[in-house]
C-alpha cells in the first residue's frame, strides 16, 4: 500500500434523506464500512445509491440521522472538509485547466509542497498510464483517459475515504472492464477506503469486498458477493444481482411424504431439517438448472438462444409455467424437443410465496 | 439530387443575403474615401478614382486638400465625431463592467440557487424586454432634470443598465444552465468554499459565456441611439449615435457623413471580430 493513505472506517446511521415534496431518497439507513474496504452499492435508477454517496460527499445534508468517518461526526461537515474524494458519473475535470491543473488543484488548495504534489501526480499518472497527457486540455483526450485522469485527481490528495458514482457507466463495454480491474488493483495499491456506486451487477460483484443493495432508498442487504449471490435475503435481491436469468417457481410441498412437486415431476426432499411450509417459492438459477433428453419428459422446449459457448433454454412446464435453463453446446435441444429438469438442489433457494423472505438455505434430495 | 438541388439553394440564399447586408457598409465604406466633387458626377462608380482620406482627416477636426488642391476646412466646431466615439466608449465600457458585476452573480444564481420565485423572476426580467425602452423616456427625464443627471455620462450609463442587465442576466442565464453542477461540487470537494468555487471554477469555466454577455453588453450600449439623443445631445457627454445624427443637419455631403459613419463602425466592428467566436455560442433564441 503507498505511504500517506490513511483508512477510515465510516458509518452511517439511521440515515434520513428526502427530496421534493417529502419523497424519501433515502430511508432509515444503517450502514457500516469497514476500513479500507472496497464497497460497491448495487442498486437500480431511484434506490437512492447516488443519494448516499452525496450524504457521504456532503453534497447533500442529512434530514436526520449521522455520519461518522472514524470516530468523527462529519454530518454538518461541509464537502471542502471531509477530505474525500470522489469520481463522477461524467469525467470531471476543469475545462479551463490541464489534466494535471486538474489534477494538483486540491492538493495545491491544501498547502501541500509543489514537489509533493509532482512525486503524487508523478506515481499516480503512472498507474493509471495517463503520463504523456498530463499536459492536454480534458476536451483533447478521449472518454476512458478523461475517466482515468478524474481517477487520478481523486486519489492525489490522499483522501481518507474515496467515493466513486457510477464512472465508468458512459464507457463501452470493454473499456469499462479494463478500467474496473484497474480500479480494484488502484485500491488494493493505495488502500483508501473506497465507496463504488453501480447500477451493474457484474461490476457490484465483482469489484466489491462487499456488496450493499438498496431498493426504494433502504438496504437489502451487505454481503461478500459470493454471499450475497448464494444467500440472497429475498426474492428480489436474489433477482437483482443474478447475472443469468433466476427461475422463481411455485412449488407444492407435501409434509408427510417429504416430495415436492415441481414442474409436473415429484422430487423427494431429504433436507432441509427445518419444516417446509405447504407452498412455497423455489428460485433456481437457469446456471443451475440443466436440461436432460426425456421421451415422456414433462417440458417441452420453447427457444433456444446462443449465448456464448452455452445455450439459453426457455422451456414450458405441464401447468404453463416457463422455465429458463443454461445448456451446454455439447448437447443442444431443438425446440419442441421433450425434456426434463436436472436440478442443482443445493444451489436451491426457498423463499416464502406471500412475502418474498428467504426461508431456508439449500435443500438436499 | 434533391439534396444537392437544396445545397444550391440555401448557399445562393445565403449569398444573397450577405450581399444585402454587406453591400450598405462597402457602399458607405468606398463613398467615405471618395472626393464629394467625384462623388457628384457619378454616384453609382464602385471604386474611386482619386481614392482619399480627406474626409476622415476632415471629420475628426483638422484641414485637408480637395480634389482641385484647395484646402478644405475641418467639418463641424471641433471633433465631434471623435468625441462622439469617445463617450460612447466610455459609456459602453462603464455600462458593460458595471452590468456584469451585477448580471454575472444575478444570473448564476437563478440558474443554480435553489429558491422560490425563480421562475417569476425569470419571467419578469424577460417581461422587461418586452417593453419598448424609449416607454421608460419621459420617468427618466423628470428624474434626471431632478437629479441633474441629464448630460452626464453616469445618467446614459444607469439608464443603458436598464436595457442591458436583463438581456445579459438571461444570457449568462442559459450559460450557466448548461455548465455541469458536477463542476461546483468537485470544487467543493476539492477544498473551495462556495464562494471560491464560484471565482476560482465556475467563472474561469464559463469564460466563453461571460466573454458573450460583455460583447452584447458592450454593442447595446453602443448602439442604443433614443436615450443617448434625449440625454446628451448638444452636451460635451455627446455620444457617437447623436454626434453622427447631427452630422446630417451640420454638413449635407454624404462622403463626410460616410467617413464619420465608418469611424463609428470601427470600435464595434473589431470587438466583433475578435470575439466572434464567443459570439457565435449565444443562443439568440433564449435571449
Amino acid at each position: 500500500m503507498i505511504t500517506g493513505t490513511k483508512q477510515v472506517g465510516v458509518r452511517i446511521e439511521a440515515a434520513v434523506k428526502s427530496f421534493g415534496r417529502g419523497q424519501r431518497a433515502v430511508d432509515s439507513l444503517d450502514l457500516d464500512i469497514r476500513p479500507g474496504e472496497l464497497l460497491t452499492v448495487l442498486g437500480p435508477s431511484g434506490s437512492g445509491k447516488s443519494t448516499v454517496l452525496s450524504l457521504l460527499a456532503g453534497l447533500a445534508e442529512v434530514d436526520s440521522g449521522r455520519i461518522w468517518f472514524g470516530d468523527q461526526d462529519v454530518t454538518a461537515l461541509p464537502p471542502e472538509a471531509r477530505k474525500i474524494g470522489v469520481v463522477f458519473q461524467s469525467a470531471v475535470l476543469y475545462p479551463h485547466l490541464s489534466l494535471r491543473e486538474s489534477i494538483s488543484f486540491a492538493p495545491k488548495l491544501a498547502g501541500v509542497p509543489r514537489d509533493e504534489i509532482n512525486a503524487r501526480i508523478a506515481e499516480v499518472a503512472a498507474f493509471l498510464q495517463i503520463s504523456h497527457l498530463l499536459d492536454r486540455r480534458p476536451h483533447e483526450v478521449s472518454g476512458g483517459e478523461r475517466q482515468r485522469a478524474a481517477i487520478a485527481k481523486a486519489l492525489v490528495s490522499r483522501p481518507t475515504l474515496l467515493l466513486m458514482d457510477e464512472p465508468f457507466s458512459a464507457l463501452d463495454a470493454q473499456l469499462r472492464r479494463a478500467l474496473r480491474s484497474q480500479v480494484v488493483r488502484l485500491h488494493r495499491e493505495f488502500g483508501a477506503t473506497t465507496v463504488f456506486v453501480t447500477h451493474d451487477q457484474e461490476e457490484a460483484l465483482g469489484m466489491g469486498d462487499r456488496v450493499a443493495v438498496m431498493r426504494g432508498g433502504r438496504l437489502e442487504q451487505v454481503a461478500p458477493p459470493l454471499e450475497l449471490y448464494r444467500n440472497p435475503v429475498n426474492t428480489w435481491v436474489a433477482n437483482f444481482v443474478s447475472l443469468q436469468p433466476l427461475n422463481l417457481l411455485p412449488v407444492e410441498y407435501d409434509a408427510q411424504a417429504g416430495e415436492v412437486k415441481l414442474c409436473g415431476e415429484t422430487v423427494r426432499l431429504a433436507g432441509p431439517d427445518r419444516p417446509l411450509p405447504a407452498t412455497f417459492t423455489l428460485g433456481i438459477r437457469s446456471e443451475n438448472l440443466r436440461l436432460r433428453p426425456s421421451a415422456d419428459g414433462p417440458l417441452q422446449v420453447l427457444t433456444a438462444e446462443a449465448v456464448g459457448e452455452q445455450v439459453k433454454y426457455t422451456v414450458v412446464a405441464p401447468d404453463g409455467t416457463n422455465v429458463v435453463a443454461l445448456g451446454g453446446a455439447d448437447q443442444v435441444f431443438e425446440p419442441d424437443a421433450k425434456v426434463a429438469l436436472a436440478v442443482d438442489w443445493p444451489r436451491a433457494m426457498v423463499f416464502d410465496t406471500e412475502t418474498g423472505a428467504r426461508i431456508v438455505e439449500g435443500i438436499t434430495v | 439530387m434533391r439534396s444537392r438541388k437544396r445545397s444550391v439553394f440555401i448557399h445562393t440564399a445565403a449569398a444573397a443575403l450577405l450581399v444585402w447586408t454587406i453591400f450598405p457598409i462597402v457602399w458607405v465604406g468606398i463613398v467615405s474615401v471618395t472626393y464629394h466633387a467625384e462623388f457628384a458626377q457619378s454616384h453609382i462608380s464602385l471604386l474611386p478614382s482619386h481614392p482619399t482620406l480627406s474626409n476622415y482627416i476632415r471629420m475628426l477636426g483638422s484641414p485637408a486638400a480637395g480634389l482641385d488642391g484647395r484646402e478644405l476646412s475641418p467639418i463641424g466646431n471641433g471633433p465631434l465625431i471623435l468625441d462622439g466615439i469617445v463617450n460612447s466608449v466610455i459609456v459602453a465600457v462603464l455600462t458593460t463592467v458595471i452590468g456584469m458585476l451585477v448580471a454575472v452573480p444575478a444570473a448564476y444564481a437563478l440558474a443554480r440557487v435553489a429558491m422560490r420565485f425563480r421562475s417569476s423572476s425569470l419571467l419578469t426580467i424577460i417581461a422587461t424586454r418586452s417593453v419598448p425602452p424609449i416607454s421608460t423616456a419621459v420617468p427618466f427625464f423628470a428624474l434626471y432634470n431632478a437629479l441633474n443627471l441629464t448630460g452626464t455620462r453616469a445618467g446614459l450609463v444607469i439608464v443603458h443598465l436598464t436595457i442591458v442587465v436583463p438581456l445579459t442576466v438571461w444570457v449568462g442565464y442559459s450559460f450557466f444552465l448548461n455548465l455541469p453542477p458536477s463542476l461546483e461540487q468537485m470544487a467543493r470537494v476539492d477544498g473551495c468554499s462556495r464562494w471560491s468555487a464560484f471565482r476560482r471554477i465556475v467563472l474561469p469555466a464559463a469564460r466563453p459565456g461571460l466573454m458573450a454577455m460583455a460583447v452584447i453588453a458592450f454593442l447595446t450600449s453602443w448602439d442604443e441611439f433614443a436615450f443617448a439623443l434625449i440625454f446628451t445631445t448638444g452636451t460635451p457627454t455627446q455620444t457617437f449615435g447623436p454626434a453622427l445624427s447631427g452630422m446630417f443637419f451640420l454638413v449635407s455631403l454624404p462622403n463626410e457623413v460616410a467617413a464619420g459613419l465608418v469611424l463609428g463602425l470601427l470600435p464595434p466592428m473589431v470587438l466583433a471580430i475578435v470575439f466572434s467566436r464567443y459570439i457565435r455560442r449565444v443562443n439568440f433564441v433564449s435571449v
